[in-house]
C-alpha cells in the first residue's frame, strides 16, 4: 500500500509540471514571449542599484533576470515550473507533508500559476517590474526563511532574527518578508518549544505593522502602498484583488500549514483518493483561470508576428480565426486585430486585394477595464505606418507608467532611427548592449544608424521612411490612434509624397468610406497603375462609388466582370432583405459568405464602430 | 609568514600598476572623457569630477597634479578619493595626465587642466527629478544634492501620498534668499495645492481665485517684501510627428499675479487679454519687475495657437513697483526679442543686479522642448546683450540660475543626448564671461549616461532643507487647501 502511495506521488512531482510545460510551451509561446517582451533586464550594475535602492527591487531585480529567458519560451516556462516544483517540494520536505498527502503541498503551485495564466489583458498595464516570476521567488523565500528560523535554537536569537529579517527583507522581497516572518512566527507557535511560544509571531506582526512605518521618508512609498510592495499590480486599481489574490492565498499556506501540521503530517486512509481529488480540483481551477479568450490570444499572437516582422502570419492569424468563427454569427474581431491585419497587409503589398476578405468589427475585448489601444499597439501604428514621434512619445509614457522593456527599447531605437536622430539612438542602444539576447539585434540596428542609406534599403525601415515624407505636424491624439491615423492619410497630400504613401493614404481613404477622399487618392492611383490590372477592392470602391454618383468616366473604366457581378448581386440582396439588415448582426446574418468579403458589404454595414 | 608574502605581493602589484608608465608614446590630442571635463573651472568646495576615459585600451593610468600634490589612479574609470580631491583643490589648478596602454606600449594624452576656482560655490542645489515622459508622472521628486560630496535627499516625492489610480505633479521649488527656512512649491491634481513652508510652518494654498486665470505656477520670490509674483497659465502641450523636438508646450493664455503673503491675497499684475505674460523676475532691490511677454491677437484659440506656434515670440518687459504701496508704474519693452525673431523666457537676475540671464529659442514659451534654445544675457550697466556661445551647445539649454554670489551659474542642458535634461555649472567671471561649463560631478562618471530620469528647475540654496519630506507628505495628505483672497487691481 505505502510503496503504491509512494510511487503515485513520485509519479505525479515529475509528471506534473512535465505536462504543464509541454502544454505552456505548446499553446502559450507567444504570451511568453509578449511577458518577456515586455519586461528588461540590463547586465549593467547602474542599473541594477537603481533596483537595490527601492524596496523589494532585489526580488523584483532577480524576476526580472529570469524573465528574459521567455525569450526562449521552452527555457523560461522551463525554469518557471521548475522554480513551481522546487516550490511544491520544498512546501513538502519543510512541513513534512506524508507522502500520501503530498498533492496538498502543489495547492501554492498551482495558486501561483493560475496568478500568472489568468493575467489576460492586464499583461498590457501590469506595472510591477518581474510580475512574472516575483510570486514563487517569494514564496521560495518565505519558505527560505522558515527554514533558516527553525535552525535557530534559541528562542532571543530567533526573535531577533526575525525582527532584523523583517526590515531587511523587506527591501528584498516586500511583501514577502512580511509574509515570511509572520510564517517563521506561526511555525515556532505550532513547534514542539514550550518556551515564549508567542513572542516570534507577536514579533513577526509588530515588524510586519512598523517596518513601513519607521521607513517612511527613507522609501518615498506612501505607508498603504509598503505593505504590498512586490506583488504583481497593474495600473488599475480595481484589478488588484485580482492580480493579488492568488498570490496571497498562495503566500498564506505556509503561515497556514503549521496548525495544521499533524493533520497534514498524518498517513491518510484512502490516499489516491485525496490525491486525485485534491489535483483535481487544482487542475481544474487552473485551467479555469487560464485566460483563454480566443480573440486575446489572436492579439497576443498578432503582435509577436508584428514584432517578428512576420507579416504574413500576422495576417494569417486573423484569417485563421475567421475560417474558424465562420459559422459563429456573432463572431467579430477587436479592433486591435483590424489594424494589425490592415498593416500587415499593407507590408506585404496586398491591402487592395484582401483588406476586406476579413471579417470587420469592433468587439469589445474581453475585460471589464478599457485599455486604450495606444497603449497595446501604438507604438507598432505609429511607427510603421511614418509617425516616429507619437511612436517615441507613448514608448516614453508606458516605461514611465510601467518600467522599461525591450519592445520599447526597440522602439525607441528604430523611432529614434526612423527621425534621424543618431544620438539619441546611440544612447539606446548603448543600453541594448547590455542585454542578453538582444546584442545581435543591437549590432544590426547600430550599423543602420551610421549609414541612412542602408537602412532605407533594409526592414522594416524600408517602408517606414518612405512615409516619412511630409513636412512636421503638431497633432494630438486624444480620439484614438486609429482616428489619429486615418486624419493623418486624408489630410493634404504631401509635396514629397511617394509612391508608398500615396499607397497607403489611398488605403486609409478607402476605410474612410468617404467618396471624395476616395476620388482624391484614387486618380493619382489610376496615373500610377495599369487600369486593367487594379487591385480587387480599389476597383470595387470605384465601380460602386461610381454608380452611386453616376460618373460615367469612371463607370467607363475596365472594371473585372466579378467586381460588377459581386455589385449586381450584393444590390440584389440588400435589395431583397433591406427590412431585416439593421447592423452588422443581421448582416453577418443574411448576407451569404461570398458578398461579405466584399467592399460593399463593408461600405454597407461595417460603419459607427466604436474606436478606443 | 604566509600573510606577510600575500600582503608584499599585492602591495608590489598595486603600487607597480599606480606609477607613471616610465616609457611612453606622446599623444597630440587630449584624451576622449565623459563627461568633457577639459579645460573647466570648478570651485575648491565642489565634490570630484570624476570621469570616464573612452578609449578601448586595455590600461589606463591618470595622474592628477597640483602644486606638490600627486595623485595616481588606475582604471577606465577616473573616481577620485574625496581626500585626494581636496588635497589637489586646495593646491590650485589641477593638470591631468591620462596614460592608456594598447599592447603592451603606453601613449601619454596631451594634458589637460582642471582649473580651481577660488570662488566657492553654494553648498546645495535643488531640482526636481523626473521621467522622461510627457504626462507619466508616476515618480517625481523633489530632491537636494549637496554640491560639496555626493550625496542626495528627497525634500519631496509625489510617491509618499499617492494612492492607485491618483496622479500629483510637482513643480516650480522656490526658496527665498537662497535660504531654506522659506520656500514653496506647488502639488497639482491630487491633495493638490501651493505648499508654503515658512518659519516652520506648512501652508497648503489654493491660489486660483474666481477673478484669477488658474492657479499660480512659476514664481519669483521678492527680495525684501513678503511679496511672491507669479505668473498664472493655461498650459498645454502638442506633439511632433517626426521633429527631433517632438512635443511643443505652450500657453492658452498667461497672466501675471502678486500674492501678498501677510494678507493671503492675490492682485493682478498683467493680465492684458491680448498678451501672454509669464515668468516674473525681480531686480535685485524689489522695485522693477522684469518678464516676459507675447502678442496674440489674432490666437484666441489653442488651434490656432498651435497653427501659428511659430508666431509666437515672448520679448521681455519690466514694470517698475513701489514695494511699499504696491504700486505699479507704466509697462517697458526692456528687449524686442521678435525682431531678432526669437522669443525670450526665464530671465533670471544676477544677485548684484547688473546681468540677466534668459533663455532664447526661436519661439514660445517652453525652452526645454527646443534644441535651438540657448541663454542669452544682458549687462545692465553698459546695456548690452548676447548669446552666451561659452556656455551654449547644439542641444537645448533652458532653466538657469544664479548662485548666491553670482560667481557661479546651474543650467539645465540636453546636450549630452538631445534628450535627457542634464544640470552642469559655470563660473561667472569678472569680465562677464562664463568658463567652460561642467557636468554635475556624479561619483558614478557615466551617471548621465545611464539614469533613466532627467533634472530640472535647479535652484541654489546656501544650507540644506531642513523639514523632513516625511513632514511634508504628511502635511499634504492631511491638510485642506486655504483659499487665498483676490484683491482687486491696487495702485496701477
Amino acid at each position: 500500500m505505502n510503496s503504491n502511495n509512494g510511487s503515485y506521488a513520485a509519479y505525479l512531482k515529475y509528471l506534473l509540471p512535465a505536462l504543464f510545460w509541454i502544454i505552456l510551451v505548446l499553446t502559450s509561446r507567444d504570451f511568453l514571449l509578449q511577458v518577456e517582451a515586455r519586461s528588461l533586464f540590463l547586465f549593467d550594475w547602474f542599473w541594477i542599484k537603481d533596483f537595490m535602492n527601492t524596496p523589494s527591487g532585489i526580488l523584483q531585480c532577480l524576476a526580472l533576470f529570469l524573465t528574459q529567458f521567455l525569450h526562449l519560451p521552452w527555457m523560461g516556462s522551463f525554469i518557471w515550473v521548475l522554480l513551481l516544483a522546487l516550490s511544491a517540494f520544498l512546501t513538502e520536505r519543510i512541513y513534512g507533508i506524508s507522502q500520501n498527502r503530498s498533492v496538498l503541498a502543489w495547492i501554492p503551485a498551482f495558486l501561483l500559476a493560475g496568478a500568472n495564466m489568468s493575467i489576460g489583458y492586464l499583461i498590457y498595464i501590469m506595472n510591477v517590474p518581474g510580475y512574472f516570476f516575483s510570486p514563487v521567488l517569494g514564496y521560495l523565500f518565505i519558505l527560505a526563511t522558515v527554514a533558516i528560523s527553525r535552525r535557530i535554537s534559541s528562542v532571543p536569537v530567533q526573535i531577533a532574527f526575525i525582527a532584523i529579517w523583517g526590515f531587511a527583507g523587506f527591501w528584498i522581497a516586500g511583501y514577502y518578508a512580511f509574509a515570511a516572518i509572520i510564517a517563521a512566527g506561526t511555525d515556532h507557535l505550532c513547534s514542539n518549544k514550550r518556551s515564549s511560544r508567542f513572542v516570534p509571531l507577536i514579533t513577526g506582526i509588530a515588524v510586519t505593522v512598523i517596518s513601513p512605518l519607521a521607513l517612511y521618508g527613507l522609501t518615498t512609498y506612501n505607508i498603504p502602498q509598503s505593505w504590498s510592495l512586490g506583488l504583481p499590480t497593474s495600473l488599475y486599481i480595481e484589478t488588484h484583488f485580482r492580480t493579488f489574490l492568488p498570490v496571497i492565498t498562495a503566500t498564506a499556506v505556509p503561515v497556514i500549514l503549521p496548525f495544521i501540521r499533524s493533520y497534514v503530517n498524518r498517513p491518510v486512509a484512502k490516499p489516491v483518493l485525496l490525491q486525485t481529488s485534491v489535483l483535481t480540483v487544482c487542475i481544474i481551477l487552473l485551467y479555469l483561470s487560464w485566460f483563454k479568450d480566443t480573440n486575446y490570444r489572436t492579439e497576443i499572437s498578432m503582435i509577436q508576428s508584428v514584432n517578428e516582422m512576420d507579416w504574413n502570419r500576422t495576417a494569417g492569424l486573423l484569417k485563421d480565426l475567421n475560417a474558424k468563427a465562420d459559422k459563429n454569427k456573432d463572431y467579430q474581431p477587436t479592433r486591435v486585430m483590424v489594424l494589425l491585419k490592415d498593416l500587415a497587409l499593407i507590408k506585404t503589398g496586398q491591402e487592395g486585394q484582401s483588406a476586406f476578405a476579413f471579417d470587420d468589427g469592433d468587439m469589445k475585448q474581453k475585460n471589464s477595464y478599457d485599455i486604450p489601444m495606444v497603449i497595446q499597439i501604438g507604438r507598432i501604428l505609429y511607427l510603421h505606418y511614418g509617425i516616429p514621434g507619437f511612436c517615441h512619445r507613448w514608448c516614453l509614457e508606458e516605461n514611465g507608467e510601467f518600467g522599461w522593456s525591450y519592445d520599447r527599447l526597440k522602439y525607441l531605437i528604430m523611432t529614434s532611427i526612423s527621425i534621424g536622430d543618431s544620438k539619441l539612438t546611440t544612447k539606446y542602444l548603448d543600453m541594448m548592449d547590455h542585454t542578453l539576447f538582444y546584442r545581435k539585434w543591437s549590432e544590426q540596428q547600430r550599423s543602420l544608424n551610421l549609414n541612412r542609406e542602408l537602412a532605407a534599403k533594409t526592414a522594416p525601415y524600408d517602408k517606414i521612411f518612405p512615409l516619412v515624407c511630409y513636412d512636421d505636424q503638431l497633432m494630438e491624439d486624444l480620439r484614438g490612434c486609429e482616428y489619429t491615423l486615418s486624419h493623418h492619410f486624408l489630410a493634404a497630400r504631401p509635396e514629397q509624397a511617394t509612391p508608398f504613401y500615396d499607397r497607403v493614404a489611398l488605403f486609409w481613404a478607402l476605410k474612410s468610406q468617404d467618396s471624395r477622399a476616395f476620388w482624391a487618392k484614387f486618380l493619382l492611383y489610376l496615373d500610377s497603375s495599369d487600369p486593367t490590372k487594379l487591385d480587387r477592392y480599389y476597383q470595387e470602391a470605384a465601380y460602386m462609388f461610381g454608380n452611386m454618383e453616376k460618373n460615367r468616366t469612371l463607370m467607363a473604366l475596365p472594371y473585372d466582370k466579378n467586381t460588377k457581378d459581386l455589385y449586381e448581386a450584393f444590390s440584389g440582396v440588400i435589395r431583397k432583405n433591406e427590412m431585416d439588415l439593421k447592423s452588422l448582426k443581421d448582416a453577418r446574418r443574411i448576407i451569404p459568405s461570398q458578398l461579405r468579403y466584399t467592399y460593399y458589404y463593408y461600405y454597407t454595414f461595417v460603419r459607427g464602430l466604436e474606436q478606443f | 609568514m604566509k600573510k606577510l608574502t600575500a600582503i608584499l605581493i599585492l602591495s608590489v602589484v598595486l603600487t607597480g600598476c599606480s606609477k607613471v608608465p616610465s616609457t611612453s608614446v606622446s599623444d597630440s590630442s587630449y584624451p576622449s572623457i565623459f563627461p568633457d571635463n577639459i579645460g573647466i573651472t570648478v570651485p575648491a568646495n565642489i565634490a570630484p569630477t570624476n570621469f570616464l576615459i573612452q578609449d578601448n585600451a586595455q590600461k589606463h593610468i591618470t595622474v592628477l597634479e597640483a602644486g606638490n600634490q600627486q595623485v595616481i589612479l588606475r582604471g577606465k574609470k577616473v573616481m577620485i578619493p574625496f581626500k585626494k580631491w581636496h588635497s589637489l583643490t586646495r593646491q590650485g589648478d589641477i593638470k591631468v595626465t591620462v596614460y592608456s596602454q594598447t599592447s603592451g606600449q603606453w601613449i601619454s594624452y596631451k594634458p589637460f587642466t582642471i582649473f580651481v576656482s577660488p570662488d566657492e560655490i553654494d553648498n546645495y542645489i535643488s531640482y526636481r527629478v523626473i521621467p522622461h515622459s510627457f504626462e507619466s508622472y508616476q515618480r517625481l521628486s523633489i530632491n537636494q544634492r549637496d554640491l560639496t560630496s555626493f550625496k542626495e535627499k528627497v525634500i519631496y516625492a509625489n510617491s509618499m501620498v499617492m494612492k492607485d489610480g491618483t496622479r500629483q505633479c510637482i513643480n516650480c521649488h522656490y526658496f527665498r534668499d537662497y535660504k531654506t527656512d522659506y520656500m514653496q512649491f506647488h502639488a497639482r491634481q491630487y491633495l493638490g495645492g501651493t505648499i508654503f513652508y515658512q518659519d516652520g510652518k506648512l501652508l497648503k494654498l489654493n491660489m486660483n481665485t474666481d477673478s484669477t486665470l488658474a492657479a499660480a505656477v512659476y514664481p519669483s520670490w521678492h527680495p525684501t517684501h513678503d511679496y511672491i509674483a507669479y505668473s498664472t497659465n493655461k498650459t498645454y502641450q502638442i506633439m511632433h510627428t517626426v521633429h527631433p523636438d517632438r512635443i511643443e508646450a505652450f500657453d492658452e493664455l498667461s497672466d501675471l499675479i502678486l500674492y501678498n503673503i501677510k494678507d493671503n491675497a492675490v492682485s493682478i499684475i498683467e493680465n492684458s487679454p491680448d498678451r501672454l505674460e509669464c515668468h516674473p523676475a525681480w531686480s535685485k532691490d524689489g522695485r522693477t519687475l522684469y518678464y516676459t511677454s507675447a502678442d496674440y491677437p489674432e490666437m484666441k484659440t489653442t488651434n490656432q495657437i498651435v497653427i501659428h506656434m511659430d508666431e509666437v515670440k515672448y520679448n521681455l518687459y519690466r514694470k517698475p513697483f513701489d514695494p511699499d504701496t504696491r504700486a505699479w508704474g507704466p509697462t517697458e519693452m526692456f528687449f524686442d526679442a521678435a525682431a531678432i525673431d526669437s522669443s525670450i523666457t526665464w530671465p533670471k537676475v544676477s544677485p548684484d543686479g547688473r546681468y540677466i540671464l534668459c533663455s532664447i529659442s526661436t519661439h514660445g514659451v517652453f525652452p526645454p522642448y527646443q534644441d535651438k534654445s540657448d541663454l542669452f544675457m544682458f549687462d545692465l550697466e553698459n546695456g548690452t546683450h548676447r548669446y552666451v556661445t561659452e556656455i551654449n551647445s547644439d542641444q537645448a539649454e533652458s532653466y538657469h540660475a544664479w548662485s548666491s554670489t553670482g560667481k557661479w551659474v546651474v543650467l539645465s542642458t540636453r546636450r549630452e543626448d538631445g534628450i535627457y535634461t542634464r544640470l552642469y555649472l559655470a563660473h561667472f567671471n569678472s569680465d562677464g564671461t562664463f568658463s567652460k561649463p561642467f557636468a554635475l560631478p556624479q561619483r558614478d562618471p557615466e551617471f548621465n549616461r545611464k539614469f533613466l530620469f532627467a533634472f530640472n528647475v535647479p535652484e541654489f540654496t546656501i544650507e540644506p532643507v531642513r523639514i523632513s519630506a516625511r513632514r511634508i507628505a504628511s502635511f499634504i495628505r492631511g491638510s485642506k487647501p486655504t483659499q487665498v483672497s483676490f484683491e482687486s487691481k491696487i495702485n496701477q
